[in-house]
């Protein structure tokens, strides 16, 4: 049984308001003892609740690319050192160091198309979609995608779901092929668009007679840019 | 998959350099952290770097996440809520704050169900005002400073003119009623 002195110093703990020596001797505690951790958790998750069940907003979506470009190491800190080794040792050095410099661009280069890739959440249409959620990973360069998702409903036999890449730039949308069938709730595919698109496109899924449409026919179910 | 095993998966990938997983961690996380930012924060910029900041967290501490300790959300939302009190501590900001928090709506506005939220946020947002609701006020109130103020709890007794000991036995009454409401199904 946990005493309310011990209650209230985990909730302390939880919220940060113990000082570091109180803290680590907590700490010390919580690895022996598994009912303080149990109430420890129950409590962690009860903050998580209070925390997240305020209204949530639309976050700004380039916070990802900021934090990836910015967590980065810096490249190539050695390079001036390193062409000046070249030089003083010889061309065979100099020939390994261009070898490794090409791998390390090659690497970069990948890192940089990575923090252009776009993620779109997708949001339902309609009502018996509503607890389906589901987001796309965009990568413009290669023209493809995955679009991850949960809860979406099973369809009849005579329907598919399809995917539409809309491109303002072009009259009608982009199919991007159809979700193959499946009974798992959650699920994770790829998906590339059958004609390039450009700018910030929008995706779709739509209710398709079994085998797809050339362009949408049945209803949008989700959308998200 | 459970939605918690699933964003403790995505934590674990993101710790190991999935730059991917990142992204969709942040895209299932990130809207109801934000609310909660600009809730604290009351300023969409500040809100925004705080929620840069938590994130930033995540992906240099993924690896440190325990699932054993806390959900993977629980865990975020601890990290966001803590930038935003360094924040709020350093900047001083606490009777805008205090006003905030001590008037009529508190954190946890009442929303008609044509609120702008995806339906998981809505759910758990009305979830929240439902067990809220069920505490006696004194100790929402001490709660809800206790988590999103930045005040200590010397300082939300001074502020509400009541002992230390009865506003920690008011947040912590509050809390476990919370729990066993969240646990039980409000």
């Amino acid at each position: 049984m946990i005493n309310e002195d011990k209650q209230q110093q985990v909730i302390d703990y939880v919220l940060g308001e113990l000082s570091a020596t109180d803290a680590a001797s907590f700490e010390q505690e919580l690895g022996r003892d598994f009912e303080l951790q149990t109430f420890t958790r129950e409590i962690y998750e009860t903050f998580g609740r209070i925390g997240g069940g305020v209204e949530a907003q639309p976050p700004p979506s380039s916070i990802p690319q900021r934090i990836l470009r910015q967590e980065r190491p810096l490249p190539f800190p050695f390079i001036p050192w390193a062409v000046a080794a070249c030089l003083a040792i010889g061309c065979m050095v100099l020939a390994t160091m261009w070898t490794e410099s090409r791998r390390e661009i090659a690497k970069l280069v990948q890192r940089d198309l990575l923090s252009r890739i776009r993620i779109a959440a997708l949001q339902s249409q309609v009502d018996a979609y509503a607890k389906t959620s589901a987001v796309v990973v965009w990568n413009p360069d290669q023209q493809n995608g995955v679009l991850q998702f949960e809860r979406l409903p099973a369809l009849p036999a005579n329907q598919d779901y399809q995917m539409w890449v809309i491109d303002p730039k072009q009259p009608q949308p982009v199919s991007a092929g159809l979700i193959p069938k499946s009974t798992d709730q959650e699920r994770r595919i790829t998906f590339s668009p059958t004609k390039s698109v450009s700018g910030t496109p929008k995706f779709a899924v739509s209710i398709e007679p079994s085998g797809g449409s050339v362009a949408p026919r049945g209803q949008i179910v989700l959308v998200g840019q | 998959m459970d939605e918690h095993q699933y964003n403790a998966d995505l934590v674990k990938l993101a710790a190991n350099g999935d730059e991917a997983a990142f992204g969709i961690l942040y895209s299932r996380l990130a809207p109801g952290l934000y609310g909660m930012a600009f809730r604290m924060m009351n300023d969409a910029k500040e809100a925004e770097d705080v929620l840069q900041e938590g994130f930033t967290y995540i992906w240099r501490k993924a690896n440190n996440y325990d699932p054993t300790r806390s959900s993977a959300y629980a865990w975020a939302v601890m990290i966001v809520r803590n930038k935003a009190i360094d924040r709020l501590r350093a900047r001083q900001r606490g009777d805008r704050l205090r006003e905030k928090v001590t008037s009529e709506a508190g954190f946890f506005t009442e929303r008609d169900d044509s609120s702008a939220q995806v339906p998981l946020f809505r759910e758990r947002n009305a979830e929240v005002r439902e067990a809220l609701k069920k505490i006696a006020p004194e100790q929402r109130q001490a709660v809800e400073l206790a988590f999103f103020s930045g005040l200590t709890h010397e300082q939300i007794a001074e502020q509400l003119g009541a002992p230390l000991g009865t506003i920690k036995a008011r947040i912590r009454r509050g809390l476990l009623r919370l729990r066993d409401f969240f646990q039980d199904g409000v």
